[in-house]
């Protein structure tokens, strides 16, 4: 089944070409990671999917509806998510923020407000103000405010960003429960490990365009990955035990030299 | 969280009281009431005092109880748009630019002894600056910036108040330091009964909003992804700030800092969420502008220093102390 169509979606920005003619099919109850450098129009996908930017042409369906035809209210229903930035200055608690998350539902359910904080390790922070929080402490409030919206696509740009290593296994595993409970998750991830450990379908993106999509084991090789990242790529270790690290294949120093011989 | 609204309204009904009683004639508590009685026809109304308090302190009074709600609303609306608790109609040129509009429509006189043009062009001029500052904020990609784009548009305006009133020399128009600093001592009925339901009107249309400006609160992309039109709500509430902004500037001109003041302590009363953010600011607006007065008043001598100047005397000290607490950008 397919829970997100995305039929030749282009964005322009004045002049410029943010996304060129897009068509990607995103599978439903599974992990979608969108991997490329940075500018490659990653994040303005997903805001496009999320219905926060309108494409200049093209459609989107989501569980087969057009984007067009919804209201925000309604939107907020099929989806959830997650910018990259975090928002400064936040005046509530985190609890309080974690409740906003069930604002589209007409009932707030207080156990899955609960249910999402712990889930996130937040519960001795419940009562601290969001604007106190470390940026770690931070993202995983708007994770659990995911959670709490209960939306069957959930969609997120960098959910590990200031994340120890702990709490991004702790996220990382969370959405993978998700998508076994039959949530659709799509993220942005920078680490390329991560996003081919996490993932059961990625995303390749460059200049605007998808360059490959498909099942990682299909569509990831040190050929495409060295081309997207104009950087020699290495990948080690085992890939079917999902313990693949994709690596530099030169030391610091010599791309250092390859910057400066590009200048 | 009770206790708290009644020591707010119980400071609130002081301040109103006890603005009934303070001016230049020395009135006794029995010249206020039986003023008031007879304004509503149950004392004879022919004393001289009762014409003191029913045309001079009484509307001077609901005047600034008036303009205190509307700017300690808008603030609340214009803070949850722009995410910075800078954001307010003075600092961002909307009372300028309400007063710029009040003068114009001064230039076409009243409709019996009504401002009926000025109150309408200041209302317009404050919606129109609210709804452009939304827009200029996007094409310059500046959010928050925006407080600094305000306060050149608030010179810009002031300029052209100021050349207007130079030019045109007309008797038509109020006198220029109490009109860009505001004043409660030229308030009259008409104006009060005209500024009225356009206060209490958008007053109620931002209030219905509070659910959503709670979201705004926590960032504009979380707000749509919850389901709020960010854009409808920003409309709605500019458009309600500007005309609120713009009612406040006929009753009293020009007041600036009621609006970084009444929000901020508001919040320390009642919290963020906007449904009692909204009644508290009002309230706590209400008892700056009266307070405020009431010294102005005490102050006493031939001339009265203008509201405005007050507000300033105790609202700037506590931008610069905002800014250097990095609490607000």
């Amino acid at each position: 089944m397919i829970a997100v169509e995305v039929r030749d979606v282009s964005l322009m920005s004045g002049t410029a070409t943010l996304l060129d003619r897009i068509n990607l099919e995103i599978p439903e109850s599974q992990v979608t990671t969108i991997l490329g450098p940075n500018g490659a129009g990653k994040t303005t996908l997903l805001r496009v999917i999320a219905g926060l930017e309108t494409a200049t042409n093209g459609e989107i369906t989501i569980d087969g509806r057009s984007t067009h035809a919804m209201s925000f209210a309604q939107l907020a229903e099929k989806r959830s998510y997650m910018s990259t930035n975090l928002p400064s200055d936040v005046p509530f608690t985190v609890r309080d923020v974690v409740r906003m998350g069930q604002h589209p539902w007409v009932k707030p359910n207080e156990s899955l407000v609960d249910r999402a904080i712990a889930s996130m390790d937040l519960g001795t922070l419940a009562h601290r103000l969001v604007s106190s929080l470390s940026t770690g402490e931070a993202r995983r409030t708007q994770m659990a405010r995911i959670l709490a919206q209960v939306a069957p696509l959930m969609i997120l740009d960098e959910p590990t960003n200031g994340l120890d290593i702990a709490h991004t296994e702790l996220v990382l595993g969370t959405l993978r429960d998700s998508a076994a409970n039959g949530s659709t998750v799509v993220a942005v991830l920078h680490d390329l490990s991560a996003a081919v450990r996490f993932a059961d379908h990625v995303v390749v993106m460059k200049g605007g365009t998808v360059r490959s999509a498909g099942h990682p084991d299909d569509v990831l090789s040190e050929e495409l990955l060295s081309d997207i990242f104009e950087l020699n790529l290495r990948m080690v270790g085992d890939r079917q035990g999902r313990a693949l690290m994709i690596l530099p294949a030169d030391s610091p120093g010599d791309r250092t030299r390859l910057a400066k011989g590009r200048q | 969280m009770v206790a708290r609204w009644i020591g707010l309204y119980a400071v609130f009904v002081s301040i109103v009281v006890v603005s009934l009683f303070v001016g230049v004639a020395n009135l006794s508590v029995s010249e206020v009431w039986n003023g008031l009685l007879s304004g509503i026809g149950l004392d004879g109304g022919a004393r001289l005092t009762d014409g003191i308090v029913l045309n001079i302190r009484l509307p001077r009074v609901i005047g600034g109880v008036l303009i205190g709600v509307a700017l300690g609303v808008a603030a609340v609306g214009l803070q949850a748009v722009y995410t910075t608790r800078l954001a307010e109609p003075y600092l961002l040129g909307i009372s300028s630019a309400g007063g710029l509009g009040f003068l114009i429509g001064a230039l076409f006189g009243s409709v019996g002894g009504a401002p009926v043009y000025p109150l309408v062009l200041a209302a317009l001029a404050g919606s129109l600056l609210a709804l452009a500052t939304r827009r200029m904020a996007a094409i310059a990609d500046i959010g928050q910036g925006m407080i600094l784009l305000g306060v050149a548009l608030n010179f810009v305006f002031l300029a052209w108040t100021l050349m207007l009133t130079y030019a045109l020399q007309s008797p038509r128009l109020p006198t220029f330091v109490y009109f860009v600093f505001g004043s409660l001592g030229t308030v009259t009925w008409p104006v009060v009964w005209l500024a009225l339901p356009l206060v209490a009107i958008t007053t109620i249309v931002i209030g219905r909003l509070s659910r959503s400006l709670d979201l705004l609160a926590i960032g504009h992309d979380e707000a749509i992804s919850l389901g709020v039109d960010v854009n409808r709500v920003s409309v709605f509430v500019l458009t309600a700030t500007g005309v609120a902004t713009g009612a406040s500037v006929a009753v009293a001109g020009v007041v600036g800092f009621v609006g970084l003041l009444a929000p901020l302590i508001a919040r320390r009363f009642v919290g963020p969420f906007h449904r009692h953010l909204l009644h508290a600011s009002a309230v706590v607006g209400a008892v700056f502008v009266l307070g405020s007065d009431i010294l102005i008043r005490g102050i006493g001598g031939n001339v009265e220093v203008p509201l405005g100047v007050v507000t300033a005397a105790i609202g700037g000290p506590l931008l610069v102390v905002m800014l250097l607490k990095k609490r607000v950008l």
